[in-house]
């Protein structure tokens, strides 16, 4: 997994991490992303944003557009998505595990 | 029924944007929003969002566009760079412009060569664009002889429009600079507001211009040789850009640092304001009416500020140009 494979996918916050993530539960269109977004990360994701991450997401074939009608068209993860999720994912768990460790040796973590 | 327009909302982003997204973007306000009013921090996100997607579309961010679009758009932003540089420049030309009346002989030297390499570097500036301008117009031409008027006639007659309305609004503005001209009495407040004013017509003068420049070299198909010398083009007027510059800052340090005077509110650009007796003996060879000096006055930080952020943006895009001119066609 190369930097240009985790633009915007590298803190827990970026845009495109919560759509992927999102995603990975099922396909949604615009306002459903933007509302599970908001129940599982408790951050809302304003029309701009939402809007660029999709463009650029799909641009970057991790996210492809299903059949729908156009007002609201269903996103799907394609396999270069659930990869790329995959692999910030992995980044991200390397962190948290290091932390998780020395807290625990601190032991403010049991 | 909602009297709100969300459909106005994308009308930030690109057409083809639009084609693409729009429908689903209006519908997801319509349900975000329900009827409200789109709050000012996600309107601002908007209009961050459809600007930068224009930029992309132009070439200008990204690494999703082709060279060549990368390319052309970014000795687009250069050029709009340069436009600004000229607006700025003839408010400093015009300020600065009885500088020596003021300033000892043997203390000129250095704010005269600066004063000379700005002009230098306007003249060359000037010529930098007729040549591009040269190499852009036969394409326009064959394109226009190809497919009709209509294909570049919206976004030129657009910037006419905005073209003409900022000329006219400047001709006014310097006719009534000329009527105040001798009044040293006059309050410096509706100045400032007038100099706003003419700020805000000129900036988005340039910035509606170049977006329609923008539009037509989209559609206009330039040929790689014709790119690459458009970049080669860009990269030189980056150059001058940067001596124009550092020729203004040259100026503003040494003035400051030989003739604070010159600063003082009620002289600037105005010579009728100063009783100008013999240049030998300064400063004591003139009178400053209610002389309060000043070394950064408003007009000289404005002028300045534009200037380097011209500069960053021209900056920005030659880099980009740099680096993707030998990979053009």
């Amino acid at each position: 997994m190369t930097k240009a494979d985790l633009a915007g996918l590298r803190r827990p916050n970026d845009p495109p991490l919560l759509i992927l993530t999102s995603l990975a539960g099922g396909s949604k269109h615009g306002y459903a992303l933007s509302k599970d977004i908001e129940a599982f990360a408790g951050i809302v994701l304003s029309p701009g944003a939402l809007y660029g991450a999709i463009t650029r997401l799909e641009e970057r074939g991790l996210i492809e557009a299903l059949e729908g009608d156009a007002r609201r068209r269903p996103y799907r993860l394609t396999r270069e998505g659930s990869d790329a999720l995959a692999g910030a994912l992995r980044e991200l768990r390397r962190v948290t595990d290091v932390a998780t460790s020395r807290l625990a040796v601190a032991g403010v973590l049991a | 029924m909602s009297g709100v327009d969300y459909a106005r909302y994308e009308r930030w982003y690109p057409s083809a944007w639009r084609e693409r997204y729009g429908t689903e973007f209006v519908s997801l306000l319509e349900a975000t929003y329900a009827g409200e009013r789109v709050p000012m921090k996600a309107s601002l996100s908007i209009v961050r969002a459809g600007t930068l997607e224009r930029a992309r579309e132009l070439g200008i961010v990204g690494n999703t566009v082709s060279d060549d679009r990368a390319v052309t758009g970014s000795a687009l932003a250069v050029w709009m760079a340069w436009t600004v540089f000229v607006v700025v420049g003839l408010i400093f030309a015009k300020y600065v412009e009885h500088w020596q009346w003021v300033t000892a002989v043997n203390e000129r030297t250095l704010p005269s060569v600066a004063y000379d390499v700005v002009a230098v570097g306007a003249i060359l500036g000037a010529v930098i664009v007729g040549v591009a301008a040269l190499l852009v117009v036969p394409a326009l031409i064959g394109r226009i002889r190809s497919y009709g008027w209509h294909i570049v006639a919206a976004p030129l007659r657009r910037t006419l429009l905005v073209g003409v309305l900022a000329l006219a609004f400047s001709a006014g503005i310097v006719t009534w600079a000329h009527r105040i001209h001798g009044a040293s009495s006059a309050p410096l407040w509706p100045n400032r507001v007038v100099l706003l004013l003419w700020l805000i017509v000129a900036a988005a003068a340039i910035f509606l211009g170049a977006a329609s420049a923008g539009t037509v070299v989209r559609r206009v198909e330039l040929e790689t040789r014709t790119i690459r010398r458009l970049g080669s083009l860009a990269l030189a007027m980056n150059l001058v850009l940067v001596v124009i510059f550092v020729g203004v800052l040259t100026w503003w340090a040494a003035t400051a640092a030989n003739a604070p005077w010159f600063f003082s509110s009620e002289i600037l650009g105005a010579s009728s304001a100063v009783v100008h007796t013999a240049p030998t003996s300064l400063p004591s060879a003139f009178t400053v009416v209610g002389s309060t000096s000043h070394d950064a006055p408003i007009v000289l930080v404005v002028i300045g500020t534009a200037m380097l952020g011209s500069l960053v943006v021209a900056l920005y895009a030659g880099t980009r140009i740099a680096s993707r001119l030998r990979r053009v066609g």
